[in-house]
């Protein structure tokens, strides 16, 4: 379509929004928004399928601003097309409670869809996203009921081209043949420290190719809107692989500054925001204007998908009289519930069951919930003979003319790509069809995913790491294997629950609370090594975070003791008892955070005063002294051994654990022993 | 014999007998451990008896030669390749004895002392013959770019016309698995930029993971990938039993006068075992069909024939001759030029000596942000320390890490010593450590991010801790102080992973006098890495007690005020806000101390008494810091700190905002003391305030 003088205002009022935004706050990224306002335009304008109204329609085309700096782009947007976000929300940018961070980040703003600005982290949560509508495309369409067929559109910059991550994603993509993404690169040769040829020299577009992807190039992306539509109309026809558009921009396009790192990450000097304007036609004296026929053309289009959103509710309504049970199971998922009674679907146990490995038993919970809670997304980066992630009939996901798999598929083989896997979840549970991704890895190489697993936890997002081969009882692979430090990462993590079960009922209650905590991420640790069921554990137990597995009246020491240890620490009991006359109990703590939320009274039962607390587990003691008065552990990094030897070698034994049980009977000996949970006042939040 | 199994003929040339044995002692090593990942080993047999036997210069005798090629396994889970290499090869350590205790059991001996082993589950690097740690994927691929940028620095130092001394190659194998993950991406990328023509990267390409075909996973081009990247590509289409085609291939490598070599190696996992080709084929033992397919009628196993020791034997002569020619270069070397001889002995034996530069350091009269104070202590230290070899990860202007664009290196100057690592956190930390595992102390690498995306590099850092590489970390912008880009950008919890990580400093200073207190310790201690945790905004006052001498001693203290019933400690950007509250608690007659505490790491290190000197007889011991206090309860009885993510606003807003500003922390500690002193509980445990 031939492009008018009004198609170039509008251009121009999303880039001096930027500018007066950036130069208010003081702050920001003018840059890039100015650079990309073109693209923007024609995409949203004429591609894009949204309804301003209801930023939650199910069928809406996504969209990813990856390089998330550059998010006045986007607020001018949203505010442009009427979501709610205000003229004075654009003037608060920046500014502490706006809807206008700094960063564009999803719980906050209408029509955000992932929190951005980590780089690399948005460009992977878009193939999530495209990987989403294909698997409820496939899932939910019939003939004549093409329900899921949206696009999803990703900005990225040049550092998220440089980020492993994205390379990653990529990889992932161009293997998945997702045809239904469309990844802009905004060629614009400026990194924050000036010319990308400083460390960036590679040929980014063969690159994609060999990743599989299609490629076009828009040369003058600061003028050319025809040249720009023709290549996303290009893309959008090539359905068999993903399309990277390369667009080469000019940042800044319009500052005096343009083409040079001075317009990348700060506002633009007072001068040089009149100069802007006068360019553009814009007043130089006055600042957030827009020009009501900008206003009038974009609520045009915004009626229009108000329209097509209307249009799709209906076809859902026909296809519901048609398909009632698939019709009924959508508006379920689309509600955001759990299918009734899933939980009862859950395994239980008794010290009569074998002794297994956790991460069986977190494969016999897949096992039995699959098909009861058939939103559940398995996975793994390449280790599911390992982390046990795949019930038996699995389907891959797997574009269908491989061979291996379908779109409806509900298991993603994530290949040796823990970043982008963890990215990818973030992506699947961003397209808000209750989709709920499991991916598994060693619990060690979760912290090469930690960037992402952390903006799960900050967007309040249900994703579950399965994270195996959990200590030194992952044995030979040694110390590059064994985690130490990481549980105390993700416990200090804000927003994201860790569990680390001791036996079958332990496991199936952390999966019941993963499941149900629909704004929370959970880590999952599970064992390599079998591990026996315990006497007093069940799942309603363990979903209180903490209660005793060994309780004895007249106890002199409590154990406290999580995941493969609480075993160990019964035996300690035992020999304490048979050898020293000694009273131990035992707490088993599958979870700190769900603990953390119990009430005194509970937890005074748990850790009752008078009685010494010493805890117990095979990785680092920090963070244990809140919950103990002493603490065992391992403050160093592992070994490489059979897992039994390494257990030995660091004393995590009946023995070992006995020994320091009587050192810290004999230390508290004669005073006054006040539980740990016992506070002088209670918290107010 | 099925034709996918090896020759059966009685004589074999040299190179085939030899694949053979080393096919059978890999076999043998794990039927006796009955485990261990074989397959890929066998695989890259051939690859192996190319590079070790005919290609690298290298001296089993004195594995520390300093101008040896390097070889970094970086699929390190086939450290059995590696171990038997070094076996075959002559290397004293290696014996067969160790050998044969790969993966197995080692329970103590009658002495009642644990075995130890050189033949880890992976490869360590305290290994004689074992250049890095490797086995989380990708990582070994950085530490080999870090190597061959090492190489090339040093030699465009110091080589000469006529006088090449430092010539050391690096060669890399890598699997599939590497070749995907982002750091290796990242490292490669780089790589291909700085044109690292000293470099070759040897794909052990058996389209096999664990999980099964690499087809289930990728479908990529890989080829073109690495030319896209600006590598040069090498085909070897027979990798599983032509050694003449590998060494052709590496005589290609050689050529390249301007990039990297990708030789892209066909091979079939498990070559000739019953598991041949097969995702099962990646760990495991072996059937007696599969021991006595390479046995050759041997019934004892663990054995080379004959023709292959002798075929290996001359590697120890060769090396001897080669380290000799080598000191003969450089004799001649020191002879024309002993100033620079001089320089480079003290890089080969890591001389550093900078505590009396930094001691006589000047702090400014105006407060400045540690991280820009920072920024003059590292300027002052590149232009005296020539092992610094320093990066960052494109915020080199907000980290202030200073004007050094007269010592960039790219592929033109390679004698420069700052490297734009590119918005690759992960690769920068992981080549930081192949620069520091070229030589002992040959290198001191720094990086620079921002604090928050250290969680990124995370893995590369912790490989540093594990291997015990000395890394200095610079990560600024560190709280929520950092401001108005947001809680994506602000850690709260990135402390805790550090903290708990063993064998690294994190330190915290607070202001410029502990800043150079913090590069004391990280230069004195000799092989840990360490983390520079550095605010983004000035202290909005000075405190005239801060030492840089005492931040060795992890936390002293800065306000002492006897009897005084609670002490805060606390450091970074929050002492300012302690002192502060301290300053109007006195005034509201809670008499208060202060206690500054850079590094809690080395503070436990202190002895009994002087801790307990530190944190007093105060009844509350209170510590003050913007993150979720995971670590604190170690030493406080009481926490203010943060215990959700931060939010977008001017930093000042920000502590305010959460409570952490003085106003905050006075009204914390003054509600919790009344509270407490009015319930008068005995052994108070710890608890966080709000």
């Amino acid at each position: 379509m031939p492009y008018t003088d009004l198609d170039q205002l509008a251009v121009n009022t999303i880039r001096v929004l930027a500018v007066d935004a950036t130069f208010k706050a003081n702050s920001g990224h003018p840059g890039a928004p100015m650079g990309m306002a073109p693209v923007a335009h024609v995409l949203f304008n004429n591609f894009m399928s949204f309804n301003p109204k209801n930023p939650d329609w199910a069928n809406r085309d996504r969209f990813v601003l990856s390089n998330g700096h550059g998010c006045m782009l986007q607020y001018a947007l949203l505010h442009l097309f009427g979501y709610k976000v205000s003229l004075d929300d654009l003037k608060n940018f920046r500014q502490l409670d706006s809807i206008t961070p700094g960063h564009p980040e999803a719980h906050d703003t209408p029509g955000i869809e992932v929190t951005t600005g980590p780089l690399g982290q948005g460009f992977s949560n878009a193939v999530g996203l495209a990987i989403a509508q294909a698997q409820v495309g496939g899932t939910f369409n019939k003939p004549g009921f093409n329900l899921f067929n949206n696009y999803t559109y990703t900005f990225f910059g040049d550092g998220c081209a440089m980020e492993g991550i994205a390379s990653e994603a990529a990889s992932m993509a161009g293997h998945l043949k997702l045809g239904n993404l469309i990844a802009i690169y905004d060629d614009n040769h400026i990194s924050i420290d000036g010319d990308t040829k400083c460390a960036f020299t590679e040929d980014v577009t063969k690159r994609f190719e060999a990743y599989g992807w299609h490629t076009v190039w828009v040369k003058d992306g600061d003028h050319d809107l025809a040249g720009i539509e023709a290549a996303i109309k290009e893309a959008k026809s090539v359905t068999d692989k993903p399309t990277m558009i390369r667009l080469t921009t000019t940042i800044g396009f319009g500052s005096k500054l343009q083409g040079t790192g001075g317009v990348h990450g700060n506002p633009l000097k007072a001068d040089d925001c009149q100069h802007v304007k006068s360019l553009f036609g814009f007043d130089p004296n006055q600042s957030f204007v827009v020009p009501q026929q900008v206003y009038d053309l974009y609520a045009k289009h915004a009626a229009e998908g108000a329209a097509k959103e209307q249009a799709w509710n209906q076809l859902v309504q026909k296809y519901a009289a048609e398909h009632p049970a698939e019709g009924a199971e959508l508006t379920r998922r689309l509600s955001g519930k759990l299918p009734e009674g899933w939980e009862k679907s859950l395994p239980t146990y008794t010290p009569a069951d074998s002794a297994v490995a956790t991460r069986k038993l977190s494969e016999a919970v897949l096992e039995k919930i699959h098909s009861v809670v058939p939103e559940l997304l398995s996975g793994s980066a390449d280790l599911t003979g390992s982390n046990n992630t795949r019930w038996k009939n699995a389907v891959d996901f797997q574009p269908p003319d491989l061979g291996i798999g379908n779109w409806a598929g509900r298991y993603l083989r994530y290949g040796v790509r823990e970043h982008a896997m963890a990215a990818v979840m973030n992506g699947l549970t961003a397209y808000g069809v209750g989709l709920i991704p499991a991916g598994g890895t060693f619990l060690n190489f979760v912290s090469y995913a930690a960037g992402a697993v952390r903006l799960s936890a900050l967007s309040r997002v249900r994703t579950i790491f399965v994270a195996t081969h959990d200590s030194i009882g992952l044995g030979e692979d040694g110390p590059t294997h064994q985690p130490i430090e990481t549980l105390a990462h993700f416990r200090a993590l804000p927003n994201c629950m860790v569990w680390r079960p001791a036996d079958g009922n332990e496991t199936s209650a952390a999966y019941y609370s993963a499941i149900t905590s629909k704004h929370t991420p959970s880590i999952l640790a599970l064992t390599r090594q079998n591990l026996p069921h315990l006497e007093l554990s069940s799942i309603e137990s363990a979903l209180k975070g903490a209660y005793p597995v060994v309780e004895v009246a007249n106890a002199d020491v409590t154990l406290i003791s999580t995941g493969s240890e609480v075993s160990i620490c019964i035996e300690a009991a035992t020999y304490l008892k048979e050898k020293h006359g000694v009273n131990a109990r035992v707490v088993s703590v599958p979870c700190f955070e769900v603990f953390d939320a119990q009430d005194k009274a509970y937890k005074l039962k748990v850790l009752p005063d008078g009685i010494p607390v010493m805890s117990v587990e095979a990785l680092t003691t920090m963070g244990w002294e809140r919950y103990a008065h002493e603490q065992f552990g391992l403050n160093r990094f592992g070994a490489s051994g059979p897992y039994k030897e390494v257990y030995k070698k660091f004393e995590i034994t009946p023995e070992g654990i006995s020994k320091r049980a009587l050192a810290t009977i004999e230390f508290y000996k004669g005073h006054t022993v006040r539980s740990p949970i016992n506070r002088a006042f209670q918290h107010i939040l | 014999m099925n034709g996918n199994g090896p020759n059966p003929r009685n004589t074999l040339s040299n190179n085939d007998q030899a694949i053979r044995d080393l096919r059978k002692i890999i076999i043998d090593c794990c039927r006796q451990c009955g485990g261990g990942h074989g397959g890929s080993a066998i695989g890259m047999v051939p690859l192996a008896v190319a590079l070790w036997r005919h290609t690298m210069k290298f001296n089993p005798s004195n594995p520390e030669w300093f101008n040896r090629d390097r070889f970094v396994l970086s699929n390190g889970h086939v450290a059995i390749l590696l171990y038997t290499m070094l076996y075959a090869s002559g290397y004293p350590n290696m014996t067969l004895d160790e050998l044969k205790l790969y993966a197995s059991a080692k329970e103590p001996g009658k002495d009642g002392q644990w075995k130890s082993t050189l033949c880890h589950g992976h490869p360590e690097r305290e290994v004689a013959g074992v250049e890095v740690t490797t086995g989380p994927l990708g990582q070994g691929i950085a530490n080999a770019v870090g190597l061959a940028i090492a190489s090339k620095n040093l030699g465009a130092q110091f080589n000469k016309p006529g006088h090449q001394i430092i010539t050391s190659k690096v060669y890399c194998t890598t699997g599939d698995g590497c070749l995907q993950e982002g750091v290796a991406q990242e490292a490669m990328a780089l790589a291909g930029h700085l044109g690292l023509n000293n470099l070759v990267l040897c794909y052990d390409n058996n389209q096999v993971t664990c999980d099964g075909p690499l087809s289930w996973i990728v479908s990529e081009d890989t080829n073109g990938k690495m030319r896209a990247m600006g590598w040069n590509v090498v085909d070897v289409w027979d990798g599983d039993s032509s050694v003449d085609e590998i060494l052709a291939a590496l005589k290609l490598a050689q050529m390249s006068t301007s990039k990297p070599t990708f030789l892209n190696i066909r091979t079939t996992i498990g070559y000739g075992t019953a598991t041949a080709g097969t995702a099962k084929s990646h760990h495991g033992t072996y059937s007696d069909e599969d021991a006595a397919l390479y046995a050759n009628g041997d019934a004892q196993p663990h054995t080379l024939s004959n023709q292959t020791r002798e075929f290996f034997s001359q590697l120890k002569e060769q090396g001897k001759t080669v380290e000799a020619e080598w000191d003969s270069r450089l004799s001649s070397y020191a002879h024309s030029y002993p100033k620079d001889a001089e320089k480079l002995r003290q890089r080969m034996t890591g001389q550093l000596d900078v505590q009396d530069l930094l001691r006589q350091l000047t702090t400014p009269s105006e407060p400045q942000a540690t991280r820009q104070y920072n920024g003059f202590v590292f300027n002052a230290l590149m232009d005296k320390v020539p092992q610094m070899l320093a990066g960052g990860a494109d915020l080199w202007n907000s980290n202030q890490m200073g004007d050094q664009s007269n010592r960039i290196l790219s592929r033109d100057h390679f004698d420069g010593r700052v490297i734009r690592y590119g918005i690759r956190e992960h690769a920068m930390a992981a080549i930081s450590n192949g620069l520091a595992a070229f030589g002992p102390g040959t290198f001191l690498p720094v990086t620079a991010t921002f604090l928050m995306f250290y969680l990124y590099a995370a893995p590369g850092v912790r490989m540093g801790a594990l291997s015990n590489l000395k890394v200095i970390h610079i990560a600024t912008h560190d709280s929520i102080g950092e401001g108005q880009n947001g809680p994506t950008h602000q850690p709260v919890e990135v402390d805790s992973l550090f903290r708990a990580m063993p064998n690294l400093l994190y330190i915290r200073p607070a202001d410029e006098e502990e800043v150079i207190g913090a590069w004391m310790c990280a230069l004195a201690s000799p092989d840990q890495p360490s983390i520079l945790s550095l605010a983004r905004d000035p202290p909005g006052v000075r405190l005239f007690t801060t030492s840089r001498d005492k931040v060795a001693r992890g936390g002293y203290v800065v306000v002492e005020n006897e009897n005084a019933p609670v002490t805060l400690v606390s450091c970074g950007s929050e002492l300012q806000f302690a002192y502060d509250a301290a300053l109007k608690l006195s005034t509201l007659g809670i008499l208060t101390r202060v206690v500054s505490m850079p590094c809690i790491s080395l503070f436990e290190k202190q002895p009994e008494d002087y801790q307990s000197m530190v944190l007093s007889t105060s009844r509350h011991i209170i510590s003050v810091e913007a993150y979720v206090s995971t670590v604190w309860a170690r030493i406080c009885t009481a926490s203010i700190s943060m215990d959700s993510f931060g939010y977008s606003g001017a930093g000042a807003a920000n502590f305010k905002r959460f409570g952490l500003d003085g106003d905050g922390i006075a009204r914390k500690v003054q509600d919790y003391v009344r509270a407490v002193d009015s319930s008068r509980t005995p052994m108070r445990r710890w608890v966080r305030l709000r």
